[in-house]
């Protein structure tokens, strides 16, 4: 029969474990009068009783309501959010989809040279029929086509449309990445990293990769909510809370774009942008200031796009680099030195 | 002291004369040959000493005999480290890892299971990467669908599908790092294999050889430090990662049918032409034929545009599927990886100063 020892068994068996050593090398040193060995025993015990008060300390703090509460907020934020960005996608799709149909509209004009000669001929000669001239071209062998996509002033647009859809892969698998990570830590966080964190932390051959799991658990299960919720609260102040991303947004690519791009093919007049028309369309599409180009409360495809790349790309990375930033400082707390920096390329 | 250290000698000498006809560590069987040069070595150190003991008697030098002193209880730990390591890595290698905890399951459980593991996630990721190129070869091929009419050789044209273009570009790069994150865990796959080879596992003798001598001692509690930290403590932290995201949540992309949007495009294409070529019969048929075709095709291909009437949740849960595979991916490929090397590496540099040297192998970090 195989008896499973549970993660927070195993940190305790640890501990207990490096208890028993440190007392056998205690006893050890007064056999062979070691001073070096009762010091390094009295330090371990010290140690181990450090790691105790931080077990204990960290798995209540873990289950504390409160705690509960705020990272349960931090996972809706980013479920909402990444919600939101899909949504968005899909808005996309629509309008570059209209606009790409639109623009593939080819006309095509397929006279046979026999037809051309023949209405030249019906144009100077009325009366001149043209059966000979039908004959002698069966077969199509010298037909010509002539074609013509009138709405491919759309295509500049539709190239910007497709090079932003193959960039958005960033942000959406950034996001489904911190909430697969979210999940993890939140699942396995106090059961498991934390309990092996401490098992490690108990002997001194491991000592290292324990202060690592203890600082990555106290960083990424404190901190990381903290600054997800840091993100909401940043994002919240400059927009309305119950207002989506890509609300509103539908029309506002082809009017965005569109129209100025028509106005600058001649094809619309002054008309068409009321009174701020000085012949530079940039004005139309952008606000004067940098201000309302982020943060003027509407949806227009430049704020959907640039509230993308900040909630869902610019913000989660801070959160990660602060995280792990954080957690080098924790594990110099208690007492090692990790390098989390390659870490965070690979994040 | 001289006393019990030589006890403690002879002692492991009869343990390590006993073992020595089985020379299995986790499933690798050592060559005999290592075994020898490990035993060897100890009572070759052992002997110097002695012999310098003895000098320092001779000479009646206090310094040369506290030296002797010292250098035998380095042996005697040596001797400690390789009985305590004896026993512990059998006990290592038949551990098993699951989510609820650790427990001692058959011979060699921890680098079976965790090879097993590894393969399943290869296995994963590859089937992901063949669904996406799937599903990435359809949207393409319905998104370059074109149709129209063709009146008295004159034509209109249009793509009724350019959607479904949207899509495969959003799939391409995806696609494309999800293959990647096969390539880590091949590479992952390829580590396990080569520090659990005969070859690499050789380090572990050679190091407790090495640290009974003297001049070489620091050395060799470094290569004590890397084989312990790569051969065993590694498996075990790619078993416990594995055991920490279990299962993994990959959902299949459902893609398109191709031949369900193409044939009737095609079908239309057909009616077209046949009524344009039917002229025959009066250019008013060719006409509404074409018309027809015409309003028929543009009704097919407003579909994609209507998000809200269906085929938007369609879209979106491929979509949902693609992120949230290739979340888990990331996850399982990229980032387990990375934190598994720096705890391992942090192992490793606590193991190899207590022994010797401290090191620093968080370099593999940069093949991830």
């Amino acid at each position: 029969m195989s008896v499973v020892v549970t993660w927070s068994m195993l940190a305790i068996i640890g501990i207990t474990i490096s208890f028993l050593l440190s007392a056998l090398v205690y006893m050890l040193s007064h056999i062979f009068s070691s001073e070096m060995m009762s010091a390094w025993s009295k330090h371990e015990i010290q140690t181990a009783l450090l790691t105790i008060i931080l077990f204990v300390s960290l798995t209540s703090l873990a289950n504390m309501q409160f705690v509960k509460e705020y990272t349960a907020g931090a996972k809706n934020y980013l479920s909402n959010l990444y919600n939101d960005a899909i949504f968005c996608q899909v808005s996309l799709y629509s309008s570059g989809s209209g606009l790409a149909m639109i623009s593939s509209i080819t006309f095509s004009i397929n006279p046979t040279i026999a037809s051309i000669k023949n209405a030249f001929n019906v144009f100077l000669n009325p009366q001149t029929q043209s059966g000979d001239e039908k004959k002698s071209n069966e077969g199509g062998r010298q037909n010509w086509s002539v074609g013509i996509s009138p709405a491919s002033f759309m295509q500049p647009v539709l190239i910007a449309l497709s090079d932003i859809q193959s960039y958005l892969f960033i942000p959406f698998t950034t996001l489904q990445f911190h909430l697969q990570l979210f999940t993890f830590i939140f699942n396995k966080g106090a059961t498991m990293i934390l309990p092996l964190g401490i098992f490690l932390r108990a002997f001194k051959f491991s000592r290292h990769g324990g202060n690592l799991l203890i600082a990555l658990f106290i960083s990424l299960y404190f901190i990381l909510p903290a600054m997800y919720l840091f993100g909401d609260s940043l994002m919240q102040s400059k927009f309305n809370t119950t207002q989506h991303m890509c609300e509103n947004y539908k029309p506002s690519l082809v009017s965005e774009f569109g129209t100025p791009l028509l106005a600058k093919a001649g094809l619309g007049g002054p008309e068409s942008f009321g009174d701020n028309w000085d012949g530079d369309f940039a004005k139309i599409i952008l606000p004067e200031s940098s201000k309302d180009l982020i943060f003027n409360g509407k949806s227009s495809f430049t704020t959907v796009f640039l509230r993308m790349i900040v909630e869902c790309t610019i913000l989660p990375m801070f959160a990660i680099i602060v995280s792990l930033g954080l957690a080098r400082e924790f594990a110099l707390l208690l007492g090692s030195d990790i390098d989390f920096s390659q870490l965070v390329r690979v994040v | 002291m001289m006393k019990q250290s030589y006890i403690l000698i002879s002692l492991f000498l009869t343990i390590a004369l006993v073992q020595a006809s089985s020379g299995d560590v986790c499933g690798v069987v050592f060559s005999q040959d290592m075994l020898s040069i490990f035993f060897t070595g100890v009572i070759f150190s052992s002997l110097l000493i002695s012999l310098w003991y003895m000098v320092g008697k001779l000479l009646d030098s206090p310094d040369i005999e506290s030296v002797t002193k010292v250098e035998i209880q380095q042996v005697g730990i040596t001797i400690v480290i390789a009985l305590i390591l004896s026993g512990l890595l059998q006990i290592l290698c038949n551990i098993s890892v699951s989510p609820e905890g650790i427990e001692l399951g058959q011979k060699n459980a921890l680098m079976l299971s965790t090879e097993s593991k590894i393969k399943d996630a290869m296995k994963l990721t590859l089937e992901a990467y063949l669904d996406m190129s799937q599903a990435l070869f359809d949207y393409a091929a319905v998104g370059s669908a074109s149709t129209g009419f063709i009146v008295y050789g004159n034509a209109v044209y249009f793509s009724p599908f350019p959607v479904y273009s949207f899509i495969a570009q959003s799939i391409a790069p995806v696609s494309k790092m999800t293959l990647f994150a096969y390539f880590s865990l091949v590479f992952q796959y390829v580590l396990l294999k080569i520090v659990h080879s005969q070859v690499f596992l050789a380090l572990l003798p050679i190091g407790l050889t090495l640290r009974a001598f003297p001049i070489v001692r620091k050395f060799g509690g470094v290569l004590i430090g890397v084989s312990l930290g790569m051969s065993f403590i590694y498996p075990l932290i790619v078993a416990i990662g594995f055991a920490a995201i279990e299962p993994l949540s990959y959902k299949h992309l459902n893609g398109i049918s191709p031949m369900e949007y193409l044939l009737p495009v095609g079908t239309i294409m057909l009616a077209a032409t046949l009524g344009g070529a039917v002229t025959a019969l009066g250019p008013l048929v060719a006409l509404i034929s074409a018309i027809t075709a015409f309003t028929s095709t543009a009704a097919i291909s407003a579909l994609p545009l209507g998000f809200d009437i269906g085929l938007g949740d369609f879209v979106t849960g491929d979509l949902h599927s693609l992120y949230a595979s290739f979340g888990t991916i990331m996850l399982v490929a990229f980032f387990m990886p990375a934190l598994e090397v720096l705890i391992v590496s942090a192992i490793v540099r606590s193991l190899s100063a207590s022994l010797g040297t401290e090191t620093d192998i968080s370099g593999i970090l940069r093949a991830i």
